[in-house]
């Protein structure tokens, strides 16, 4: 698939997914960010780029992936709610892994990572996926100049927060 | 094609990476050489390769699942009848209430029917009768209805008015005097 073309299918299919993630939320009563489910169900769909042909329609099978999409978000608030997940995210806080788990790389990546903005966290993923800034920007409903600007912003601060952990 | 091994480069090459200047191509060489780094690595060259291992761990896959868009479905039409449900009971409220307004708004007339019917010529003519005893001369008689009778107020030229409270008999055909009041 064209790059182009991706670009095309996010842009018409953007509004559409967008009123099914937020009457989802709204229907499960769920205080969650529409856009954010629409950035990760394009980011899906620019994974399985090289299957579109499979499908007829690129626009059945976004609305597919958004479904997918929120569900999988449903899922995960339910678990952060549980009692369990609270007592580990406490573990899992600055002070206590500052002194238990100080050399352990992975942990140091995932709660930097954790530090960014969910938006910000997306756009490193999507280039890091392969994506091209107007494609990104696409996805994201932006500008590539404010795309650029946004993972520019994203990278430095999760270089500097990484270097303040590993100190 | 910037030479990745010259350290120089390399360092020009992060900095463009950080102010999101790279292109995809350069960015591949900058994860490839960090990949496969060998220790030990310059403290800038260790923060890069952290940083590029940040994002490379964000990418990964996913399994597209019918099941979960099933769920969906699910999800949202229960969704939809429980408003369903919601918007039934509001209208069989207000067709009870319509109901409840149609049988009931045709009794409260005939109760105000039966609390103050209308006097007939024929009751008239009786209470004037049975005021005749206690009348004087030239009396004027004003009837107005009440609960189960009427009230009869009667004034004279020289007399103070006077009032008469008369009630129908259950039967309905006669009536007689309740109570009265008189002025003097």
């Amino acid at each position: 698939m064209e790059s182009q073309d991706f670009q095309n299918i996010a842009i018409s299919v953007h509004p559409k997914l967008m009123n099914l993630c937020r009457s989802f939320f709204n229907r499960q009563e769920l205080a969650y960010d529409a856009e954010d489910a629409v950035q990760e169900t394009l980011l899906r769909l620019w994974q399985m780029r090289d299957r579109l042909s499979e499908y007829q329609k690129p626009e059945a099978l976004a609305m597919l992936i958004a479904k997918n999409v929120c569900i999988d978000i449903l899922k995960l608030n339910k678990e952060q709610h549980e009692p369990l997940d609270e007592a580990r995210n406490i573990i899992g806080n600055v002070q206590a892994d500052q002194s238990m788990i100080a050399h352990d790389t992975e942990r140091i990546i995932s709660n930097a990572v954790a530090r960014l903005p969910r938006t910000q966290q997306r756009m490193l993923m999507m280039r890091a996926e392969g994506m091209s800034m107007v494609e990104i920007a696409a996805t994201c409903n932006a500008t590539p100049t404010s795309t650029k600007t946004m993972i520019c912003a994203a990278r430095k601060k999760l270089m500097e927060i990484l270097k303040i952990r590993r100190d | 094609m910037t030479n990745i091994y010259d350290i120089t480069k390399r360092r020009q090459l992060a900095e463009k990476y950080l102010n999101a200047e790279t292109s995809a191509e350069e960015e591949r060489m900058l994860r490839d050489f960090y990949s496969h780094a060998e220790e030990p690595l310059a403290p800038e060259d260790e923060d890069m390769r952290l940083l590029m291992d940040a994002t490379d761990r964000l990418s990964g896959g996913f399994v597209l699942s019918d099941e979960k868009a099933e769920e969906f479905d699910r999800l949202m039409q229960k969704g939809s009848k429980k408003s369903k449900i919601v918007a039934l009971r509001w209208i069989v409220s207000a067709v009870a209430a319509i109901i409840c307004a149609v049988l009931f708004l045709p009794v409260r007339p005939t109760d105000n029917a039966k609390e103050q019917p209308e006097i007939s010529t024929s009751e008239l003519l009786e209470a004037i009768n049975i005021l005749s005893d206690v009348g004087g001369d030239n009396m004027t008689i004003t009837a107005s209805s009440c609960n189960d009778g009427f009230i009869i107020k009667t004034s004279t030229s020289n007399e103070p008015p006077s009032s008469y409270i008369l009630r129908r008999c259950s039967d309905g055909t006669s009536i007689e005097l309740k109570s009265q009041v008189i002025n003097f």
